[in-house]
């Protein structure tokens, strides 16, 4: 039986080219048509030691990185020991081994019952015999696995004839030479269930959950950006840097996170749409910031790829802890719009949604991204730019700013019945003001009374309200509406949560799942309507303390609070498709005969 | 080019109504006074003109000028100030504030702020404490000094913040005393006018915390440059910079020096980057879908 769905894992050392091979492979898939997700991991040395990669295709949506590995390729046993619990082979794993690996058996990293499966493969002497060069190993792996997968052998050779064009037609033949040595091999080994059958298709677009976010902010009209250097969010700032330019805009990487986002909230403050991004240690310091745009009611998009914490945590795993930080970590009662990314497609639409709710309510938004989502590379259908839609800050028009009152002057905080007032950027006449992060009046001017700090904090949190209505397609639902089991998850949990009902489903058992990227203001009569009945309301997410579930029994109606069931973990690995199954099996319901 | 005025202002047009919490004999006033004169001087928009703070009694002056101004967070003057300049290099933009604010807790901003050169005029009003919070020891408060926070007298050698904004590659650097208003007006004025990262050292005496002998030890130590000083001259500069403040305070423009702004560096880089035509959104959509063109040797 064919699942039109496969996962391939590389191990190997530095210089083995497994990373470029992973590449080639998720390139060449979305060229065919197919969908994938492409996820690299490192040991610990700044440059040149082991890595990994995690390929999945699929002729479906790829919603996670899956759990047991279809085929496994290790350069060696020593290199592959350390990404052991992230390539996990199953019963069925076809496991390729190079022939020059001499690991005696009881230290091969692997289950008992697979060792005696491995296939050795000269992957090194072909590279050498037929590729001239033991670099070409990878290419060998690559035709391996297009062998026993059953992958357009053609692709890859058009494919290597791209990358290798520029250095000659010698070095092109050579690798293609690699590429055939591989899939002779593969000749004796073919999965005999996973394997993709490749449709003529419309080509895919390859692109990480950070590219996706930093083009999205760019098409939203973001044209500043100021950033310090952090994994994983650094990608972000470098595709910036290398495109703002062209649109005359304007990348920094001024000498801290504070200045970051001051100068984010500087170019704001100018009328250019700004972005400011770090993970959690970065996010800590931009906070006094953040409530600085919330009391002066400015315009900025704050991104947040979160990553292992507290501390420095683990800056190179995933990890959905900062979410109670994002709500709550301002320090008085400062009003601000939470999003969240689920996958990289939502990186770019989430982006363009930021920006619009961002100039629409004159209000700081911080999206919380995480690692699992900003360093992998999924093959999906290229963004609709045309569905786009751009959304710009109001500003007071010539005619308002000539009926200002000189000797009152230009109110800026006036109070409105939605609480969004007419703004000005320096620049329009009649339109200066003072603005600032002390408690003001309706101009701007200092105040410390009990009377207007009421109603400023009124005015400040009543004008996000309309947000959960006006962007109701940002939560999302799947699954049977009719189950009485419900799972709820945000961000990145999504995938495993959404491909688990999927396979619950397959099994014939109904869960309904709920996932809002709209955090705060938090849509609860959504939510709300969405879990009416449920009798079981599980909570899944990767945060030891289990801080979604904490939240959500803070702002859902007690009965359903009371029916929330916590299923909390810490991070590093992220969420598995078979883990969240194992939650949900028990307890979900049989569907009904009809 | 900085914005002028349509009509010849003068300094009661730049005055806003807000009035000041200051306390009497507070050297900000002369130093406000200073802002508008310079200012109407230049007869700069004040619609095209910002003036950014931080947190201090002397960040409250924004608010007393009838330009577009920002009364920010503490330290953070400069980068909102550098921010809002590259987003519109046409405004004219200050960021002002106090000892505390630009020499203690946003000290990294004044440092990164010189290095890069970006077009503000940074005036740092220096009244060696923490005078909104009342009293405490500041990063110029001299050795010895009891403050509140210093009750055995300050035993931390104060800050030199001209010699500072020397070796951080300022190129504007001035010191006026708050009672010298006309030297004041016309330092803040070349400042303002200074293609680049402008520093005026601004002594402004606080009488509440730090007394009458505060203004009084200024005003016997304050003198011009001396005859045939050359502010290009970067030893000479070097020499002023390290004088003894017991001895004397040099008031002036100390140094200046030519080097592309950030702003005519930042053009630099979009003619760079729109060399082959620029970009539309489409190409950088096509960027990220394999094409792995015609079929050649590959057949």
């Amino acid at each position: 039986m064919s699942r039109n769905d496969l996962i391939v894992g590389i191990a190997g050392a530095g210089g083995d080219g497994v990373v470029s091979a992973g590449e080639l492979l998720i390139q060449v898939g979305a060229h065919e048509g197919l969908f994938g997700m492409l996820v690299k991991s490192f040991g610990p040395q700044i440059r040149g030691g082991e890595s990994s990669v995690r390929v999945r295709l699929s002729s479906k949506r790829v919603l996670s990185q899956g759990d047991d590995l279809d085929v496994l390729i290790a350069f060696n046993w020593a290199d592959y020991g350390r990404f052991r619990t992230e390539l996990v082979p199953g019963a069925e794993t076809l496991i390729f081994v190079d022939e020059m690996d001499q690991t005696p058996p009881e230290q091969i990293p692997l289950p008992e019952s697979r060792k005696a499966a491995v296939i050795r493969v000269p992957f090194e002497k072909l590279a050498v015999e037929k590729g001239g060069s033991a670099l070409a190993k990878n290419i060998v792996a690559v035709g391996v696995l297009a062998g026993a997968l059953n992958l357009p052998r053609d692709g890859f050779a058009r494919a290597i004839e791209k990358k290798f064009g520029r250095k000659g037609e010698q070095v092109v033949a050579a690798n293609i030479a690699a590429l055939d040595a591989g899939v002779a091999v593969a000749a004796e080994h073919h999965h005999a269930a996973a394997h993709v059958t490749v449709k003529e298709g419309e080509a895919r677009m390859v692109i990480s959950g950070n590219d996706a976010f930093a083009f999205g902010s760019l098409v939203a009209g973001c044209r500043f950006f100021a950033g310090y250097p952090i994994t994983p969010q650094s990608e972000v700032m470098e595709w910036l840097g290398k495109e703002l330019p062209k649109f005359g805009g304007t990348m920094m990487q001024p000498e801290d996170e504070l200045a970051s986002i001051s100068m984010a909230i500087g170019a704001t403050t100018a009328g250019v749409k700004a972005l400011t991004a770090s993970s959690g240690p970065g996010i800590s310091l931009k906070l006094e910031a953040l409530g600085l745009a919330s009391m002066a009611e400015l315009p900025l998009v704050v991104l947040n790829v979160q990553r292992v914490g507290p501390s420095t945590g683990i800056p190179t795993k995933t990890e959905q802890a900062d979410l109670l930080q994002g709500i709550y970590g301002t320090h008085g009662d400062a009003p601000k719009v939470v999003l969240s990314t689920t996958d990289v497609d939502d990186c770019f639409s989430v982006a363009v949604d930021a920006f619009n709710i961002a100039e629409e309510y004159q209000t700081p938004v911080l999206v919380l991204s995480d690692q699992a989502i900003g360093h992998r590379t999924d093959a999906i259908p290229p963004f609709d730019l045309a569905a786009v839609k751009v959304v710009n800050r109001r500003l007071a028009t010539e005619a308002e700013l000539a009926a200002v009152d000189p000797h009152h002057g230009f109110k800026r905080y006036a109070m409105t019945d939605g609480g969004v007032s007419p703004m000005t950027v320096p620049g329009q006449a009649r339109g200066n003001y003072l603005m600032s992060g002390l408690e003001h009046d309706e101009r701007g001017w200092p105040v410390s009374g009990a009377a207007v700090h009421q109603q400023m904090s009124e005015k400040r949190a009543r004008k996000l309200q309309p947000v959960p209505d006006q962007y109701a397609h940002l939560t999302l639902v799947a699954g049977d509406p009719k189950a009485d089991v419900a799972v709820v998850a945000w961000g990145a949990a999504k995938g495993a949560v959404l491909e688990a009902v999927e396979r619950l489903k397959a099994d014939g058992l109904r869960v309904r799942a709920v996932i809002p990227r709209l955090l705060s203001p938090f849509p609860v009569e959504r939510i709300e309507r969405e879990l009416e009945g449920k009798k079981a309301i599980h909570v899944v997410e990767v945060s030891f303390s289990g801080q979604f579930h904490t939240y959500l029994r803070s702002v859902l109606r007690p009965e359903l609070a009371a029916r929330l069931v916590r299923h909390s973990r810490a991070g590093a690995a992220p969420l598995g498709v078979g883990e969240v199954c194992g939650f949900l099996r028990p307890q979900a319901q049989p569907m009904a005969a009809d | 080019m900085a914005h002028q005025a349509v009509s010849q202002l003068t300094q009661k047009d730049y005055k806003a109504d807000l009035h000041p919490v200051w306390c009497p004999g507070c050297g900000d006033f002369g130093v406000v006074a200073a802002v508008y004169q310079a200012l109407a001087k230049l007869n700069l928009d004040p619609d095209h003109t910002m003036i950014v703070s931080g947190i201090g009694c002397s960040s409250r002056l924004p608010g007393y000028v009838n330009t577009y101004s920002f009364n920010a967070i503490h330290g953070r003057a400069i980068p909102i100030a550098t921010g809002i300049k590259v987003a519109n290099p046409a405004l004219t933009v200050l960021a002002v504030g106090g000892d505390g604010d630009g020499f203690a807790i946003g000290t990294q901003h004044f440092v990164h702020a010189a290095r890069r050169n970006v077009d503000i005029t940074y005036v740092c009003m220096d009244n060696s404490i923490y005078g909104l919070t009342k009293g405490h020891v500041s990063p110029t408060t001299p050795t010895d000094e009891v403050t509140k926070t210093s009750p055995y007298g300050n035993i931390e050698e104060p800050m030199n913040p001209v010699l500072m904004a020397l070796a951080c590659g300022a190129t504007f650097i001035a010191r006026s005393f708050s009672a010298e208003v006309k030297t004041s007006v016309e330092l803040i004025a070349q400042a303002i006018e200074h293609p680049g990262f402008s520093f005026v050292h601004l002594i402004s005496p606080c009488p509440v915390f730090r007394g009458r002998q505060q203004f009084d030890w200024v005003k016997e130590r304050v003198r011009r440059t001396p005859e045939g000083f050359d502010f290009t001259k970067r030893e000479q500069a070097r020499a002023i910079a390290f004088e003894d403040p017991h001895e004397h305070i040099t008031l002036g423009l100390l140094w200046k020096d030519e080097r592309p702004s950030l702003i005519a560096r930042q053009l630099a880089v979009r003619g760079k980057a729109t060399a082959k035509g620029g970009a539309t959104y489409e190409d950088l959509l096509t960027s990220f879908i394999p094409d792995f063109g015609a079929v050649g040797a590959a057949r």
